[in-house]
């Protein structure tokens, strides 16, 4: 009976809803020239683009895919349809959207979360974005928030194709070539100089389309002495077919500015999800990255921060719940190239239910960062014997004016704790999902209030069902 | 035999391969003959069930110095416990010379309570190159103890790979000191499987790495067994221009339940141009374990030299403490009195100080 009061907590029917996909444009199957040609001819790229587009393809087919993750033999390109469009354009009102679309952002609390406590929303829905709004107050500051492909051409093109892969090339790895060739969607940000974005910006995605790929791109743009906490929440309902995502997020920072960056992840898990995110600091500025990684089949996911300025700051706060089915192979990598700069990181991941949870992590400190200081910890929580997690931290120290801390552990649910708990009169499902509540709560404390129940929720979610 | 190139030292699990931490290479191997030992106990030969035994337990360098071994056909030296210490440890000598290569194999064996000590030193003559293959390889029986210090010291023209591979059975200890006092290039790997309940595998690694000097490690303990517990405890200095890579792994395999495994690095960091990379690892196949590792590298305690130089050492004096700090580390962990002294008076020789 617990467990059901658990379920009807939060019921995961709201992220399977599916939609037909009736009157939409979707391309055929596979990665071929003719298919780039065809995307970018149905965005209207500009025809530097269009180049751009055809050159990473040519890379894409050059690079290997990686030999040291977990395997992505059940990804087969030529089952991707890589561009799918819902038939309807960008709309600036939830009353404009298209009836089912709406609605199933409605049950995802888009909508209600827009109204009550954010500064601007962006909704994407399998390729395109079909929702764009910011609230006056933000654009009177001179905050931009547009989707990408007004950005491409419009008043800030120039700022666009001069930031646009710089970040990551698609030389990077395979799926950002892939990424290079077929992106679609996304959103461009600016904020001015000394401009404070009281609160946050959010974009959520939503794969709808069986056997598609989701090729977002978001640039961030945190101008001198600017401050901005950007939200990104995506879902899909789940095919017994292979989904694809895999977005791309350049984020600049400029000398003492901040940016947040927080990431409630919740792919279906059918879902492999090869994600580029990597942020660059300019003198004196914060990056901190808050990431969630509860869906997906298979991820490879490690937000890179390069600290490039004098005094340049990054924390990364991230938890990674792998659930039966789930092979997560998450992390973060952080470059040290200024002077007296310093990274802190605390990942935590769970790992039930045969789940593996993988932690992987890159700190290098090169020669030009003298008086740097990093502190990396990683905590790993086992819930059942059949289930894996793995930690494998990497250090690359190339000064001797350096001050670096590295702690890991790796452990199970003390029978101590929750036998207290049950004495008390909880169930043991109840005790243990309490446990790992407290065990993520480093994360959900960084997160606004509503994102931090929607991530508890979850937690109680993959909790159920796992005691025997 | 023909000249090859190794991939040695592999990382248990890869990642990302632009970091240059998943292997090492070993390039044109060729070892012809074995050098001599000079030993205080006398020798026998295995019988080929012993041989085949040894021969089939990993070392941490990898399958591909077994192949090496296979082809080269070194000399094997064996050596097996017959009681309880105290007794007279095994001291085993070993002297690089001319410009060659060379490979040696070593097989331990403690029976059932035994216990057994091994002196493994490793030096050169002046003047001496080329490259010193040296596999160890250990099978410990039920409730045996083996204790092996390996002191490296070879002459700066000559390069060294040791290898370690170790089988662990209930209730077995093995317990491993190593300190790098020289050489020119040294790859050390290092895998000790605890198969049984209640085995335990303890490494107390201390090195100083001077000039262009680089040591690659790769350390692992497997742990099959319950409530097996390992150590694996590695501090340096690096000088210079060396360099340093540190592979460790603690695998906690599926069955092995409430098994315990500590890693812990130091890192004394004296030159802006030494590079160090650190690689521990934590594989988790079973939810009833306790792991853990801890890594601190940076430069020498402002407040500690500040103390050491008021007291009228200079600063690079006061850096050799510190670094000699690390070496005497894991010397602390030599148990014989006798091995003691010996592995004393060759971290003293290396700091020029000996009598």
């Amino acid at each position: 009976m617990k467990e059901k009061t658990f379920v009807d907590d939060i019921n995961r029917s709201v992220y399977d809803i599916k939609d037909t996909e009736k009157d939409a444009y979707r391309i055929r199957q596979g990665l071929t020239e003719e298919i780039v040609r065809k995307i970018s001819e149905e965005k209207h790229d500009p025809a530097w683009m269009l180049e751009f587009r055809l050159k990473s393809l040519e890379i894409y087919n050059e690079l290997q895919v990686p030999d040291w993750g977990p395997s992505i033999d059940g990804l087969n390109m030529d089952n991707i349809a890589t561009y799918v469009r819902a038939n309807t354009s960008m709309k600036g009102t939830w009353e404009e959207v298209p009836e089912d679309i709406k609605e199933t952002f409605e049950r995802l609390g888009i909508p209600k979360a827009e109204r009550e406590s954010l500064a601007g929303v962006g909704a994407q829905y399998d390729s395109e974005l079909v929702y764009h709004n910011v609230r006056k107050e933000v654009e009177d500051q001179g905050v931009i928030y547009t989707d990408f492909e007004s950005a491409l051409v419009g008043e800030y093109a120039d700022m666009v194709r001069e930031h646009f892969m710089k970040l990551v090339p698609p030389t990077d790895h395979k799926f950002a070539a892939l990424h290079g060739a077929v992106w679609s969607g996304g959103s461009f940000v600016y904020v001015p100089p000394g401009v404070k974005v009281s609160i946050p910006l959010q974009s959520y995605f939503r794969l709808n389309a069986r056997g598609a790929g989701q090729f977002e791109h978001t640039l961030i743009i945190v101008d001198e002495g600017a401050d901005l906490h950007f939200i990104e929440g995506c879902s899909a309902p789940k095919y017994n077919v292979a989904n694809l995502h895999a977005g791309c997020m350049e984020l600049y920072v400029r000398k003492g500015a901040k940016l947040r960056y927080s990431t409630i992840e919740n792919w279906s898990k059918n879902m492999y999800n090869l994600n580029t995110k990597r942020a660059i600091v300019e003198e004196g500025g914060t990056m901190e990255w808050v990431s969630g990684s509860f869906g997906s089949h298979v991820s490879y996911l490690y937000p890179m921060t390069i600290l490039n300025g004098a005094g340049s700051h990054t924390e990364f706060t991230g938890i990674t719940f792998a659930g039966e089915g789930q092979t997560l192979d998450t992390g973060l990598k952080v470059v040290h190239n200024g002077p007296n700069t310093s990274s802190f990181v605390n990942t935590r991941s769970i790992s039930k239910s045969g789940g593996c949870a993988t932690t992987r992590s890159s700190i290098v400190v090169n020669p030009t960062a003298k008086g740097s200081k990093s502190s990396v910890s990683c905590e790993s929580l086992m819930i059942d014997d059949i289930s894996r997690s793995d930690t494998i931290p990497a250090m690359d120290i190339r000064t001797d004016d350096a001050d670096i801390g590295h702690e890991a552990s790796i452990g199970r649910i003390s029978d101590e704790a929750v036998y207290y708990l049950m004495s008390r009169g909880l169930a043991e499902t109840e005790a243990k999902a309490l446990i790992v509540s407290g065990f993520a709560d480093q994360v959900s404390k960084e997160l606004p209030l509503e994102y931090a129940v929607e991530m508890n929720n979850l937690i109680r979610l993959e909790m159920v069902g796992s005691i025997g | 035999m023909s000249k090859q190139d190794m991939i040695i030292n592999p990382l248990p699990m890869r990642t990302w391969n632009r970091l240059k931490m998943n292997e090492a290479t070993l390039s044109g191997v060729s070892p012809e003959g074995s050098l001599a030992i000079e030993t205080n106990l006398p020798q026998t030969a295995p019988d080929p069930a012993t041989a085949a035994r040894m021969e089939s337990i990993p070392g941490g360098a990898g399958s591909a110095v077994d192949r090496l071994a296979e082809e080269a056909g070194p000399d094997v030296f064996f050596l097996k416990g017959t009681g309880k210490e105290p007794q007279e440890p095994a001291i085993l000598t070993l002297r690089h010379a001319g410009s060659r290569q060379t490979m040696n194999r070593i097989f331990l064996e403690t029976p059932e309570d035994t216990e057994m000590t091994v002196y493994l030193d490793l030096g050169s003559e002046e003047g001496a190159q080329g490259l010193a293959i040296l596999q160890t390889k250990a099978y410990l029986a039920k409730h045996s103890t083996l204790r092996l210090v390996q002191i490296g010291h070879t002459g700066r023209g000559v390069d060294v790979l040791s290898d370690i591979g170790a089988r662990c059975e209930e209730g077995a200890r093995f317990e491993l000191v190593q300190l790098f006092l020289g050489g020119n290039r040294t790859w050390s790997g290092y895998e000790t499987d605890l198969l049984g309940d209640e085995s335990s595998c303890k490494t107390y690694i201390g090195y100083h790495l001077k000039e262009e000097q680089s040591l690659d490690m790769n350390y692992v303990a497997r742990h099959h067994g319950r409530r097996s517990d390992s150590l694996i405890l590695a501090a340096g200095a690096l000088s210079d221009r060396s360099r340093k890579l540190f592979r460790g792994t603690l695998d906690f395999i599926k069955g092995g339940k409430t098994a315990t495994g500590a890693e812990k690095e130091e890192v004394l960091l004296m030159n802006d141009a030494v590079v160090n990379q650190t690689i521990p690892l934590i594989l988790c196949g079973e939810e009833d374990v306790a792991g853990s590792h801890g890594a601190t590298i940076g430069k020498a305690d402002e407040e500690v030299l500040f103390y050491l130089t008021s007291r009228g050492i200079s600063k690079e004096n006061a850096y050799a403490m510190l670094a000699k700090a690390k070496l005497d580390g894991a010397l602390a962990h030599v148990v014989s009195p006798e091995l003691k002294e010996m592995t004393q008076k060759a971290i003293e020789e290396f700091y020029g100080q000996a009598e």
